[in-house]
């Protein structure tokens, strides 16, 4: 399955990719508020990794849009 | 035993004072009402002329608005503020300001409203939106929730809620503002000019039934929950700003890490009161997403705005309404935008261009439309300028409101929204630039961010001028958004005769087939989405034809049903300018090319082109 979204460009732009990174994105940024507002104890560096993943996987979702609109529109 | 009896004479003198003056201002309240009442029984709704809803009000109308305003500004400067009696005389000018149309005009006005009652009624027939139609179906969000509505009222359409739509979407935008009010750190009289002032410049018709009158609603509540849930972090030593030098240094730290994750807002609610929060305001920009264009960005922005203000505490708000937004225009609304993405990215960074569409080509047509624009354009001056003696005027303890209001114009700069970028950016930073025109009467003097500008004490009879400074700017502002608001009236509003034509047409036109009008101006659109077209000769609004240009593309169109109103006559008047009695050379025209009168009413004619021609 991610060696199909990842085939190709358009492969990428395609609505499944545009999907799953924003579901993720999603959870993501919900698992943070969450975290952040329940003052869970966390390490400095899981919480680095949280926020390196919310960052990363928010640009990952911008590139994704924008080769879906070069692609497809 | 005399003190006592001093004393007791001293309460009394008081009380019966603060009861003298509660009886006035209930008494002048009372006496709008009934002014109100009068004047909406006798405006007679045929005598409009061409500046539209105020050439059917009389004396009486302006008068009871006087008596209204009066009561407001007399209440606000009393000491104590008696909050429900503004909230009583707030919703008076509500109903003054906005529930006139509603209640003189017979039918709902803006074709707009009727196309949108259409749309809801394709989702509650069909259980779906349809598809490839238009751009508004690709955000069916409002739709979707409009045919829910009429299944639980027991309705088959959407049709009685058009009428008093506009004043019951203020009614609601009200208790969102107040919380905004008095989280936005202006003071109390502020708060309550502020909302007054709102009111009486919001001449946007954005308030009929549609998506972007919900979605402002949405985009107040989560603005409303933000400033109310989070506040600055005080810190024990202020930054020094009271120098230039200083307050662009306090500037810079407005981008720091620890602002950018929500560090420097702090709130009093317990967790389950934020996460109870969270999982609302999710649920709203959901909502926002699925259902309008342009609100979920604009919300975006203002989040952002928050959070650099140091009044958002959870940044992940930013990026949930952001993803929802672009998730959904890139997967949900694919239709709208494939094979045309310069409709969304074609206007980006061209301003002049956007400027031009959105105020230089409305200022058109006859004296009377170009007075009614220009006058609209020196309202939104008058309040934004107003907004900015104000920013400078007051003390506080973060800039949030003065972001707020820059926070939209960032849209209008990456989108003209088809000539109604700049219409959407004054209305979705009306609310916070109201708030700071205020503090240009009353301003706050404290906090840690000191004014710009030195205090002005007014030596003799501060009370009065202030009160009669107030009465003059916010009185002078209802007016004028009364004469502005229903100044395209004479065109936007229908008579009974145009809906029964209407109905005429739709009853008889086969599926498949199409209704020819002049110019979009008709209560047309609430049936046959899907299988009846309207074709409209006039265009689109930046290209109107002249008149043989339109009557060439009447008698070409060879539609099925023609409808002629009363409406589309005054917009040839006062938009197209096309000549006194154009309406009866078109009619002539028409039944030269084959098209026989069907049903007439005194406002309109159905017309139907004959069988063999």
């Amino acid at each position: 399955m991610s060696g199909q979204l990842a085939s190709s460009f358009a492969a990428l732009g395609s609505a499944p990719a545009v999907l799953v990174t924003l579901v993720a994105e999603l959870l993501l940024l919900a698992l943070r508020a969450w975290s952040v507002t329940t003052r869970l104890v966390l390490t400095r560096q899981v919480h680095l990794l949280l926020d390196g993943a919310v960052i990363a996987l928010g640009l990952l979702f911008v590139l994704l849009v924008f080769l879906r609109f070069v692609t497809v529109g | 035993m005399d003190d006592l009896a001093v004393g007791v004479k001293a309460a009394r003198s008081h009380w019966a004072t603060a009861l003298e003056a509660g009886a006035a201002i209930a008494a002048l309240g009372v006496g709008s009402f009934v002014l109100w009442v009068v004047s909406v029984r006798s405006a007679v709704f045929g005598d409009m002329g061409q500046l539209g809803l105020v050439s059917v009000l009389g004396r009486s109308f302006f008068f009871g608005l006087a008596l209204a305003v009066l009561a407001f500004v007399i209440e606000l400067l009393r000491t104590p503020l008696r909050e429900g009696r503004l909230l009583a005389l707030t919703v008076l000018l509500v109903l003054f300001l906005f529930g006139t149309a509603c209640a003189i005009e017979p039918v709902a006005a803006l074709t707009s409203s009727w196309v949108h009652a259409g749309y809801v009624q394709y989702v509650f027939v069909h259980g779906r939106p349809l598809e490839n139609y238009n751009a508004e179906f690709s955000w069916p969000g409002a739709f979707s929730l409009g045919a829910v509505v009429i299944s639980f009222m027991g309705q088959s359409n959407a049709l009685d809620l058009l009428r008093w739509f506009p004043l019951v979407i203020e009614l609601l935008y009200l208790a969102p503002l107040l919380a905004i009010a008095r989280a936005s750190g202006v003071n109390r009289r502020s708060q309550w000019l502020g909302i007054a002032l709102f009111y009486a410049t919001n001449w946007i018709y954005q308030d009929y039934f549609s998506p972007q009158a919900l979605n402002f609603l949405f985009f107040l509540v989560v603005i409303a929950v933000v400033l109310t849930g989070w506040s600055p972090v005080q810190r024990a030593v202020a930054p020094r700003v009271g120098r230039l030098r200083d307050r662009l240094g306090a500037w810079r730290g407005a981008v720091t890490i620890r602002r950018l994750r929500g560090e420097d807002a702090a709130t009093s609610w317990s967790v389950n009161q934020v996460l109870g929060c969270l999982a609302l305001l999710s649920l709203i920009f959901l909502a926002s997403a699925v259902s309008h264009q342009l609100t979920p960005y604009a919300i975006f922005l203002a989040l952002i705005a928050c959070l650099l203000s140091g009044r958002l505490g959870r940044p992940e708000l930013v990026g949930f309404v952001f993803c929802l937004a672009v998730g959904w225009l890139s997967l949900g609304a694919s239709n709208f935008w494939f094979g045309h993405l310069n409709l969304i990215f074609g206007s980006i960074g061209q301003l002049g261009s956007s400027i031009g569409q959105n105020v230089s080509q409305r200022v058109t047509g006859a004296a009377s439309h170009r007075l009614i624009v220009d006058v609209r354009i020196l309202l939104t001056v008058a309040l934004f300028g107003l907004a900015v003696l104000g920013a400078a005027r007051r003390g506080a303890t973060s800039r949030t409101l003065e972001l707020l209001v820059c926070a939209p114009f960032v849209l209008f700069a990456v989108q003209n929204y088809g000539g109604e970028g700049l219409l959407r950016v004054v209305l979705l930073a009306g609310p916070f630039a109201a708030l700071l025109a205020a503090s240009a009467l009353f301003p706050s003097r404290e906090g840690p961010i000191p004014p710009i500008l030195p205090d002005f004490q007014i030596r003799r009879y501060p009370r009065v001028i202030l009160a009669t400074v107030a009465g003059i700017v916010l009185f002078s502002f209802a007016v004028t958004t009364m004469v502005v608001r229903g100044g395209n009236d004479a065109y936007e509003s229908f008579s009974s005769g145009e809906l029964l034509a209407v109905n005429y047409a739709y009853a008889h036109v086969p599926a498949g087939k199409t209704i020819g009008v002049v110019a979009p101006y008709l209560p047309i659109g609430q049936r046959g989405v899907g299988s009846v077209t309207v074709f409209n000769a006039a265009g689109s609004a930046s290209s109107t034809p002249t008149f043989n240009q339109m009557l060439v593309k009447m008698v070409a169109a060879r539609t099925s049903y023609v409808v002629l109103s009363a409406a589309q006559y005054e917009w040839g008047l006062i938009i197209a300018g096309y000549p006194t009695g154009w309406l009866h050379t078109l009619e002539l025209t028409l039944h030269h090319a084959g098209d026989r009168v069907v049903a007439r009413w005194s406002t309109a004619i159905v017309m139907r082109l004959a069988k063999g021609t």
